[in-house]
């Protein structure tokens, strides 16, 4: 049962990371974004640059690669994509206590991610726009109230996990790699780092789990996000099995999304 | 004159006949077409209409796998849970694998993290069959055939 959590929380996170690359996407950071930068010390509303409403299904074309490698850093395998992917978000319901809307996810070919379960919610308070996964009653904060380009925040409290965001810039202008030209745009860098040591009773069941991951994400005004550029993405699940270390996956991915509607 | 000329013909039905029987199952090979099958359901794809399928077994043991689908495969009627004139696998993908191949019963195996991909050639090695399931239980059977 512990595994079973454990693996549908790996999973989560996993369509969390990609809902993060879907949903607040962005893409080539600093070969695409426009020029006319407004004033650096201009204060936003986060949001504002986040909107959501209920039933609505997001487009997204994602042009990135995934590989695998063994325990000895050898590749096995290298997958690349350059399709549309979709995201639903749901009407407005309660969920541990918050007032928030499902995110679900759906692969190229439009089947429903992880059976159909929402990757994750997303809600609105005072301004602020959080996220929640599946579990946990912890709010992360993807946007704070105020933004002011060098701000940095946390998202997520909860440890182990270590995660950063800073606004970056804010653009007057900025064209998105499938060249659509969004007003008002702030660029938003995140890096998150997550990583556990669980040594149950069972000298077979002990795992080494880590995530790693950063991007810059591009939120426009009215719109939500736009563009997401994820530089690295990485995942290790390792387990020990009688004092030898298997490599269960151990997968790196990077590549850019982009808003189609 | 009789007697060169029986052995040009005899040397060039054996180079014809090394394209065609390579009497080995290293070297590189080519999908021609591949069959999906999920219980009662098949269905029949030609591989060269909507992408490539590469196979190279190399001496040392050592793969490459290479699939790539450039354009989407669509199905006319309701297959595997898909609706009719959608899309069963959507493009662009494309995917290597690496590892290394032995002998597996009367075939051989290419070591996945995926399991098993299996490999059967015919008599004289005039093509492989590559078989292996996908995560939905499907069936994948595609023949290949000797790359120039």
């Amino acid at each position: 049962m512990a595994c079973q959590l454990r693996t549908e929380g790996i999973i989560m996170k996993r369509s969390l990371t990609l809902a993060l690359f879907m949903a607040l996407a962005s893409c080539s950071s600093n070969s695409s974004p426009g020029s006319n930068n407004v004033s650096p010390s201009s204060t936003v509303t986060g949001a504002d640059y986040l909107p959501a409403s209920d039933n609505t299904t997001l487009t997204a074309h994602v042009n990135g690669a995934v590989t695998h490698v063994d325990i000895n850093g050898r590749l096995t395998s290298r997958d690349e994509y350059d399709q549309d992917w979709k995201l639903g978000i749901g009407s407005i319901q309660t969920h541990k206590g918050q007032s928030v809307r499902p995110i679900f996810g759906f692969d190229a070919s439009g089947n429903p991610t992880i059976g159909g379960n929402p990757v994750g919610y997303g809600g609105s308070l005072n301004s602020e726009v959080f996220g929640m996964n599946r579990f946990d009653p912890d709010k992360a904060t993807i946007l704070p109230k105020t933004i002011t380009v060098g701000q940095s925040w946390t998202p997520a409290f909860v440890l182990p996990i270590q995660c950063q965001a800073k606004a970056v810039q804010h653009f007057a202008q900025f064209t998105a790699t499938d060249g659509t030209s969004y007003s008002d745009v702030i660029q938003v860098f995140v890096s998150y780092f997550d990583s556990s040591f669980q040594a149950n009773t069972s000298f077979a069941d002990t795992s080494i789990i880590k995530y790693a991951a950063n991007a810059d994400l591009y939120f426009a005004n009215g719109v939500g996000l736009v563009e997401a550029d994820v530089h690295n993405y990485e995942h290790l699940y390792a387990y020990i099995y009688y004092g030898r270390v298997q490599v269960g996956k151990h997968e790196y991915a990077s590549g850019n999304i982009w808003r189609k509607n | 004159m009789m007697r060169v000329a029986c052995v040009l013909l005899i040397g060039l039905f054996g180079i014809s006949c090394t394209k065609e029987h390579r009497g080995t199952i290293i070297g590189a090979w080519a999908g021609d077409n591949v069959t999906i099958t999920k219980g009662k359901e098949t269905i029949s794809v030609p591989i060269e209409k909507y992408g490539y399928l590469n196979l190279l077994l190399n001496r040392d043991s050592t793969y490459t796998l290479s699939l790539a689908v450039l354009k989407d495969v669509r199905v006319e009627k309701k297959i595997f849970g898909v609706t009719a004139n959608t899309v069963l696998i959507p493009a662009i993908y494309k995917s290597t694998r690496y590892g290394k191949w032995m002998r597996a019963d009367s075939g051989f195996k290419l070591s996945s993290q995926e399991g098993g991909i299996f490999v059967l050639p015919t008599t004289d090695f005039e093509a492989l069959i590559l078989n292996f399931t996908d995560a939905e239980g499907r069936a994948w059977l595609a023949s290949l055939e000797p790359k120039e």
